[in-house]
């Protein structure tokens, strides 16, 4: 029905500096009716972008093949995608990163798909880039929301740690009054500084031009009038085919097209963006967090279709975090939590969290993990006993001694209550967090947010109230809080 | 120019914002020629930078006084030459900042571009309530966006109402520059027009944390959180 299309051109940019074109594109018509592209880059820290774009787009088809192949006919689309914000997404890192010859940071490249399954067309997106849906009335339809972060040339990349979970996933039915589909790297829409939405013309100046041999130099012709403008590699391929009969494109209206978009809940961030670049010390935060906003009094059972942890919204003024599905039990509960803190969605990586059968057992497995955890403060590492990339031996951090053990301090932690007593279930409250002074990072101090006064004894006695801060000076300090005695040794 | 229906294309420009204090004390110990000359010597190498963007580098300058204005408005960086500023009246840098964020709310509504850069320099204290001003701009989508820099000129300056402008860029590493000298200004508003457009156009991601070990110089019992 479609016919497949691309044309890619090297930056101005790239020609005058003999740097080849850092984009890959690709079409597949055979088992899986794919297309795909990937941006490398390019600057000189990722000298083997294009090789990176290459591998990216090969290895979508391939795995994404495979687990199609594997007898997937009989779950439904909602199935599907969760698979592909999980599984795949995973997958697909893994085997990218394993087909590559050097440091993964140097074939960095961000990578969008669209294939057609069963009568569905499914998009991934990771990193910059459009994907575009133009129906025969000439409304524009972006399935993907735009990312606020990519907006400073900044990209999420295919060579980030937790790539897998920056990939975001969307199905749409296919009907007739689908007429074109393109997925473009981001050298189209900076091309159009003046306003975030005229790309849209762009687009649906290729949505309409005519089906036949000559597409794909049309194509060139156009992507090289932007790639003028925004000095970029411009690439760009897609599904077109002629009108059906029953509109053509005499209606559209372009001085005023419709444009269609997603975005996320206003006021929301996707949880995966606040963890994607975290280290494991925070990403356990985050699961406290999480259990805190979906305790027993709200867990259910019977869900049919597993919760992905992309469904997972945080509002950042108060720290609430929503699900959208709004039904979660606690089976799922505890993949999310494993996946937060494990960095995977595998089932098999989650065999630690198995038997966890209470929310307090599910605490104290995170507890347990956070204590073996030490920063490294030279080459910003986790590490368990020394540091295995650099060697260097830090100085120990200050360590908090109180009801539930003790706990080494990193410099910007939440302390819970959890910290401060055992919690047997219910609710672990945020009760401060570890700050520097902003002028003089070396001096610590720890931030009131509990809601009550704590008093620090000995000689220089002293109330903190709430959204005070406690410095760590001397070499000991005995604070109470809630009524609870706790000590920190700082030196 | 184009019958194509191909919308208006364009190459995304860098806007670079320089906020001047032009009160009377700018008057005094050359502070004034000096910041004219730094500026004009910084054109040459911010003309080099730009030639790294995709389209080029645009100067936006407001002078504050007794009330604020524009001086310089949306100049192509290779079209730019300098004018002095002159300096007469109060601080009014609060108001300064209204006009700011006046200007990205009306002219730059939905665009696409590089991390604009806004450097502030005033060699005192503000005669306005500058807090209301500068809460405005930052809560503008540009102005929350931007790179912001501080310079102070000589000693007098209130350095936390510098802090409080630069606020969390630079996620709340910058200190404000002391300019002691002519040639620190000089230095200074180099680096602020040329180095931080080469990072706004090259931005780079990640920062380490620096270590828990106390430094004995510091008065840590006295220290304002």
């Amino acid at each position: 029905m479609w016919k497949a299309f691309g044309a890619s051109v090297t930056g101005p940019s790239h020609v005058s500096k003999e740097v080849p074109n850092q984009d890959a594109f690709q079409s597949y018509d055979d088992h899986l009716k794919m297309i795909a592209i990937a941006d490398g880059h390019g600057d000189s820290k990722h000298k083997f972008s294009d090789i990176g774009a290459r591998k990216a787009v090969e290895v979508a088809h391939e795995v994404i093949e495979q687990f199609l192949n594997n007898g997937i006919k009989s779950i439904d689309s909602a199935q599907i995608k969760y698979l592909l914000e999980n599984d795949i997404a995973f997958e697909i890192k893994k085997q990218w990163k394993s087909s590559l010859f050097d440091d993964e940071k140097l074939f960095g490249c961000t990578l969008l798909v669209a294939f057609e399954f069963l009568n569905h067309l499914y998009f991934m997106q990771l990193g910059d880039g459009k994907i575009v849906v133009i129906y025969e009335n000439g409304d524009v339809y972006y399935p993907i929301p735009e990312d606020e972060r990519y907006v400073n040339n900044m990209t999420s990349s295919l060579s980030d740690q937790l790539a897998w979970m920056e990939f975001k996933v969307e199905v749409l039915p296919i009907t007739e009054s689908i007429k074109w589909v393109g997925l473009f790297t981001d050298g189209v829409e900076n091309a159009y500084p003046h306003n975030r939405f005229d790309d849209a013309f762009f687009y649906l100046d290729l949505a309409k031009a005519k089906v036949n041999d000559a597409y794909s130099d049309y194509l060139s012709t156009r992507l090289e009038l932007a790639s003028a403008y925004s000095k970029d590699d411009t690439t760009g391929v897609v599904w077109t085919r002629e009108f059906t009969g029953h509109q053509d494109d005499s209606e559209w209206n372009l001085d005023d097209p419709t444009i269609l978009f997603t975005s996320n809940p206003y006021g929301w961030r996707p949880l995966t963006q606040a963890i994607s670049g975290s280290k494991m010390y925070k990403r356990i935060e985050y699961a406290h967090k999480i259990i805190n906003c979906f305790d027993s009094d709200h867990l259910v059972h019977g869900n049919k279709n597993p919760v992905s942890i992309k469904q997972i919204f945080i509002d950042d003024d108060c720290g609430k975090m929503e699900c959208l599905s709004k039904i979660i039990n606690f089976k799922d509960l505890v993949r999310i939590v494993a996946t937060i803190v494990e960095g995977t969605p595998l089932t098999e990586d989650h065999s630690d969290y198995e038997n966890l059968d209470s929310i307090k057992s599910l605490r104290e497995k995170l507890i347990h993990t956070q204590r073996s955890i030490k920063l490294c403060y030279s080459c910003g590492e986790e590490y368990s006993d020394h540091c295995t990339s650099c060697g260097i031996q830090t100085e120990k951090a200050p360590c908090l001694h109180g009801g539930n053990g003790s706990f080494e301090l990193i410099y910007d932690q939440t302390i819970f209550l959890h910290h401060i007593m055992p919690i047997t279930g219910g609710y672990d409250p945020v009760v401060g967090v570890v700050v520097q002074h902003p002028k003089h990072p070396s001096v610590w101090g720890i931030k009131n947010l509990s809601g009550h006064l704590w008093y620090v004894e000995g000689t220089r006695a002293v109330t903190i109230e709430t959204g005070k801060v406690m410095v760590l000076s001397g070499d000991q300090i005995r604070v109470n809080i809630y009524g609870l005695p706790v000590n920190i040794q700082i030196k | 120019m184009t019958v194509d229906r191909l919308g208006n294309m364009g190459a995304r420009d860098l806007h670079l914002f320089f906020l001047i204090d032009a009160s009377d004390s700018m008057s005094y110990g050359g502070k004034a020629e000096t910041l004219n000359n730094a500026i004009r010597e910084a054109i040459p190498h911010i003309r080099e930078v730009a030639k790294e963007a995709e389209g080029s580098i645009k100067v936006h300058a407001l002078s504050f006084s007794t009330g604020a204005r524009w001086i310089v408005n949306n100049v192509d960086i290779n079209n730019f030459t300098w004018e002095n500023v002159v300096t007469k009246g109060v601080t009014d840098m609060g108001r300064g900042f209204e006009m700011l964020s006046e200007k990205l709310t009306s002219d730059f509504q939905g665009e696409r571009g590089y991390q604009p850069i806004m450097i502030l320099l005033s060699d005192g204290l503000p005669t306005d309530k500058y807090e209301e001003g500068l809460n405005q701009l930052k809560k503008t989508y540009w102005g929350g966006k931007a790179i912001r820099i501080a310079i102070a000129i000589g000693s007098e300056t209130d350095m936390d109402v510098l802090q409080d402008f630069i606020g969390d860029s630079f996620r709340g590493e910058l200190k404000p520059l002391k300019a002691k000298n002519a040639a620190e200004l000089k230095n200074y508003i180099r680096w602020a027009s040329t180095t931080v457009s080469h990072a706004s156009i090259n931005p780079v991601r990640g920062m380490l944390p620096p270590p828990p070990t106390l430094d004995d110089s510091v008065d840590v019992e006295n220290l304002d959180w």
